[in-house]
């Protein structure tokens, strides 16, 4: 099974796992930490997370910026728990784990990375050649 | 075979592209809309709103019919969108092999005064036309359900009138 658990500065992490919700509905198992919106430490509800589900789950973090102090702490802890660490995701990548939603390798997780990279892209409007029914029918 | 006729007023967008094609398995997306095909705009948009690795027809409702008749679709899993319960009860009237009608959002932006619809859900409004459409569909032997996202229940549409 897969945990995942986003960690933003600010409200990014709620606001993804809202759209998320709106995209498959609501009752997916995300945990989401907004960090330094108070004074409180993060990393005490990012431990709990970890010590709880390291041992019978995959543990997927995603953090918002390579670099971001939130990225840095992560990567620290992973020295002392088991999980997996993505930093810069977007919204189609995290999409794309929670729908295959089973164990991922870490060739896996990479190529899901480079897929969902490519779906950031300036937005060209071109001519579309429709499909003819053949093509339409070709494996 | 078609697992699933989407009656969307949207159309493909983000929640049928990602999520739907892929909890249905869908090879091929066929937009049945007589509009869309031949709005040269709009088959770009669609386009750009289907996953890589899907096909994506889009045709008039009587080009659709024919595409999906063609014995090389029986063994393609299709998911075919539509915009109204009219178009979703044409296709049904003219093909065998549907698994599955799903009426998830529709009637939000037809033009038609809001006033003269009827509302089953926030995202179903029914105009008198889409009404005698359902009625009839509801009479048809097809099992027709509303499931906006794959993690709500799956709800036959006939509970859903008689709340």
């Amino acid at each position: 099974m897969i945990k995942v658990l986003i960690v933003t500065h600010g409200k990014l992490a709620e606001g993804i796992v809202n759209t998320i919700n709106m995209l498959i509905g609501d009752k997916q198992d995300i945990t989401y930490i907004n960090a330094y919106i108070d004074s409180g430490d993060f990393t005490i509800q990012a431990e709990d997370f970890l010590k709880k589900y390291q041992h019978n789950s995959q543990i997927i973090v995603f953090t918002d910026l390579n670099g971001g102090s939130v990225n840095q702490k992560f990567a620290q802890l992973k020295s002392c728990y088991s999980f997996h660490l993505i930093t810069g995701f977007n919204l189609p990548l995290v999409l794309e784990v929670i729908l295959t939603d089973m164990q991922l390798s870490d060739e896996n997780l990479t190529e899901i990375i480079e897929q969902s990279r490519q779906e950031m892209q300036l937005v060209n409007i071109q001519p579309q050649k429709l499909l003819e029914d053949n093509q339409f029918f070709d494996d | 075979m078609i697992v699933e006729i989407r009656v969307d007023d949207r159309l493909i967008h983000g929640q049928v592209a990602l999520v739907w094609t892929k909890k249905l398995n869908a090879k091929a997306i066929v937009v049945a809309n007589d509009h869309a095909s031949k709005d040269h705009i709009q088959q770009m948009t669609l386009k750009m709103a289907t996953p890589e690795n899907v096909k994506l027809a889009i045709k008039s409702m009587q080009d659709a019919v024919q595409l999906i008749n063609n014995p090389k679709a029986k063994d393609m899993r299709i998911f075919v969108l539509v915009n109204s319960i009219c178009d979703a009860l044409f296709l049904s009237e003219n093909i065998d092999d549907i698994e599955r009608i799903n009426i998830a959002n529709v009637g939000r932006f037809d033009g038609v005064d809001e006033a003269e619809k009827s509302k089953l859900s926030s995202t179903i409004l029914l105009s008198k036309s889409e009404q005698v459409a359902l009625e009839q569909l509801l009479a048809s032997n097809r099992k027709v359900v509303h499931q906006i996202v794959p993690d709500n229940a799956e709800k036959l549409f006939h509970d859903l009138m008689s709340n």
